[in-house]
């Protein structure tokens, strides 16, 4: 005979009685976990989507990276074609001609017959459409005590064996003169007004915008005006060779070409393409910048909505969980104390007699108080696993997006620390919560007196 | 002298405030089987609760065995009423949901814990021979309910004898029997004073007064040794 013999005895007697207190301190234990792990559900499954989702973005990144970088390259390859399309410009000089003298003053001092202008177009060279013999030379104009570049060109030369091109360059007519963007801000030129030039009279044919370049500088007159002026009969500085094609963008095969035809001569190529061609590749880099940025950041807008909506429904479900639960523990904790308080009074008599036979009052709060733990031992127990079951029923009905319905969720849950914990605790509480809620009851009992009870039989 | 009433009074308080025992002396002896008698509400339960260490006096002293219960911790009043007292009621007070044998071990808590305490098996063994002694010794297995009367109370007095007690208090045992059991249960008491314990029974019964060695007579919370002119006629 023991305690928990008698405690064993009095539940199998009343089990009605103890089922409720049991089914009481479950429900506390189940509603617990399965809030707890309802709560967990929604983090886990904000992780999940969260990393789906970054996951989805950053290979939408990536995707839009090479979509940008074939279109960069598509742009760029086009626009090279449009460069080899127009050509190469050369600039054909006599080999002595230092070119540190056209860059640094935009002025040429050696020169060349003319008539290698009309070799060049005579040969069966494939590689040139256009030819333009020139004068360049950085001149005093006397009249207006002004340092100018006098450019005297012509109109095309025909390439002999072919078809005639309409000419690249509008000429400038004897007589007339096409004037530099400074030169006629400085002098107030205008079209149609008679300029003494080195003695020689000309009509301004032309006025140039502004081009930041020594054109702003220049004037542009007839070929063989240019050299009369300049004593230059028959003789050219250089021969401007226009759309130059050939295969592959390698100028060696222009310079071996010409220097076979016209020998003691230097070949260089005109700035303008390999500034094109580097204008392309910046605005391609650019363009692909931009779009890739404006990627990012839809990404991350998209993101952070998500974001804020799982939030918002995490949140819901911890208020929700906030209400329910308090509720949930006062309700079960006043059912528990109540059937405590009924068993006591429902057990005076036999309080009475335990009391008569030598019984200590911690005996008989022990033999209360004992109920109550098994009460909240196998409440919390039954409690935990119906949480789990139940949180694993509630979750998917809570939140219904395809991750939260995905199999195996519940389960690695479970098996994550945190959750393990409350897993441990939530007995321990349930047992607290029976044997507090028990304890008045229980104390009631211990402190009957027995002779009041025997008295009243 | 092994229990020793010496002017003891107790009032019940309240609104109307009850003498129920007033300046009560008297001694028992080992081996002494005493009734007390007397009418409805002069005190005789009251008596019997305050010599089974369970209501303490207002006045006077209560020795039992030389000690004095009412000095004592409640803890050790407890233990000392487990050890040395053995109770019997009109109404059983057997435990509903405990088989015979538990009901008659029930006692042994009492002592789980203390000096005193006994060998589990020992106490069976000791429950099981009180229980066979009784005719109970095949019911062992049974709950109080599925029983008569007359069986409830053998169980009950098995019980009130299990930790061999000095003091055997019966408070109205027949009262509910048959004069067939009522005969048992006397002569069990009888035989339980004869074997050195004495037995302090309270009761309405000629029959059961006249088992005892001798009668105390109570009225209106006073006790007399000798039957009062107007009980004898
Ligand atoms: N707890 C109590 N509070 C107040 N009065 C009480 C209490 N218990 C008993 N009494 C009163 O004390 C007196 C003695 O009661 P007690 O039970 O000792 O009488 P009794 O002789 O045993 O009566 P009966 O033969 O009917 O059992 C009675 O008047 C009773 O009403
Ligand atoms: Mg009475």
């Amino acid at each position: 005979m023991s305690l928990s013999h008698l405690i064993f005895r009095e539940i199998a007697h009343r089990k009605l009685s103890f089922l409720l207190s049991v089914v009481a301190v479950a429900v506390a234990a189940l509603s617990i976990v399965a809030a707890d792990l309802v709560v967990r559900r929604d983090a886990e499954v904000t992780r999940r989507i969260m990393a789906d989702k970054q996951a989805q973005t950053e290979s939408a990144i990536e995707e839009k990276i090479a979509l940008v970088a074939a279109a960069g390259a598509d742009l760029e390859d086009a626009i090279r074609k449009q460069m080899k399309g127009l050509g190469f410009n050369v600039l054909i000089l006599p080999e002595s001609q230092d070119v540190s003298e056209l860059h640094l003053q935009g002025s040429l001092s050696e020169t060349m017959p003319e008539s290698y202008t009309e070799r060049l177009a005579g040969s069966k060279i494939m590689t040139v459409n256009h030819l333009l013999p020139t004068v360049l030379k950085q001149v005093r104009w006397p009249e207006q005590d002004l340092d100018v570049v006098l450019y005297g060109t012509r109109g095309e030369v025909p390439l002999m064996h072919r078809d005639l091109k309409k000419p690249l360059l509008d000429a400038v007519a004897p007589g007339q003169m096409v004037v530099g963007h400074a030169i006629h801000q400085k002098l107030g030129l205008q079209v149609g007004q008679a300029v003494t030039f080195m003695g020689q009279e000309f009509t301004i044919s032309q006025l140039h915008p502004e081009r930041g370049s020594s054109d702003d500088v220049t004037l542009w007159i007839d070929l063989g005006q240019a050299q009369e002026l300049l004593g230059l009969q028959n003789l050219v500085h250089a021969i401007l060779a226009l759309e130059c094609e050939c295969a592959g963008d390698r100028i060696a095969q222009i310079r071996a070409e010409i220097a076979g035809i016209l020998p003691g001569t230097q070949v260089i190529e005109r700035y303008s393409q390999a500034l094109a061609r580097a204008e392309s590749r910046t605005k391609a880099k650019q363009v692909a910048e931009e779009s890739l940025a404006a990627e990012r950041l839809a990404g991350e807008e998209a993101l952070s909505r998500e974001l804020a909506s799982r939030q918002r429904l995490e949140r819901g479900h911890q208020q929700l969980a906030w209400v329910v639960l308090p509720l949930v523990l006062v309700l079960a904790a006043a059912a528990v104390g109540l059937l405590a308080y009924v068993n006591v009074r429902y057990r005076r008599e036999e309080i009475g007699v335990l009391r008569a036979l030598g019984l200590r009052t911690r005996q008989v709060l022990v033999v209360f108080l004992g109920k109550a733990v098994l009460s909240g031992i196998i409440g919390g127990i039954a409690g935990v696993l119906l949480g789990m079951a139940a949180g694993a029923l509630i979750g998917p009905i809570l939140d219904r997006s395809e991750v939260a319905l995905s199999v195996g969720l519940t389960e690695t849950i479970v098996g994550t620390p945190g959750f393990l914990v409350t897993l441990m605790l939530t007995p321990v509480l349930a047992i607290g919560l029976a044997t507090m809620a028990s304890w008045i009851a229980a104390a009631m009992a211990a402190s009957q007196d027995a002779a009041t009870i025997l008295q009243g039989e | 002298m092994l229990l020793r009433f010496d002017q003891v009074s107790k009032t019940y308080r309240g609104e109307n405030p009850v003498e129920a025992l007033r300046e009560v002396s008297f001694d028992i002896d080992t081996g002494m089987f005493v009734a007390i008698r007397g009418p409805s509400g002069c005190g005789k339960s009251t008596l019997l609760l305050t010599a089974g260490t369970l209501l303490a006096p207002d006045h006077g002293e209560v020795v039992i065995n030389g000690e004095r219960p009412y000095a004592m911790s409640g803890d050790a009043r407890a233990s000392f009423r487990g050890q040395q007292l053995g109770f019997v009621f009109q109404q059983f007070h057997l435990v509903p949901y405990l088989n015979l044998l538990d009901n008659v071990l029930a006692p042994t808590l009492s002592l789980a814990a203390t000096p005193a305490a006994v060998d589990p098996g020992i106490a069976r063994d000791r429950a099981l021979e009180l229980l066979q002694q009784f005719g109970l010794g095949d019911r062992v297995r049974h709950t109080p309910a599925k029983l008569s009367s007359g069986e409830r109370q053998r169980c009950a007095l098995a019980r009130a004898l299990l930790n061999r007690p000095q003091l055997l208090l019966a408070d109205e045992p027949t009262g509910n029997l048959d004069p067939e059991n009522a005969g048992l249960v006397l002569q069990a008491m009888r035989a339980f004073a004869a074997s050195g314990g004495a037995v302090l029974l309270v009761t309405h019964d000629d029959r059961a007064a006249a088992a005892a060695d001798s009668t105390f007579w109570m009225s209106d919370g006073k006790l007399r040794q000798q039957p009062h002119e107007a009980v004898q006629a």
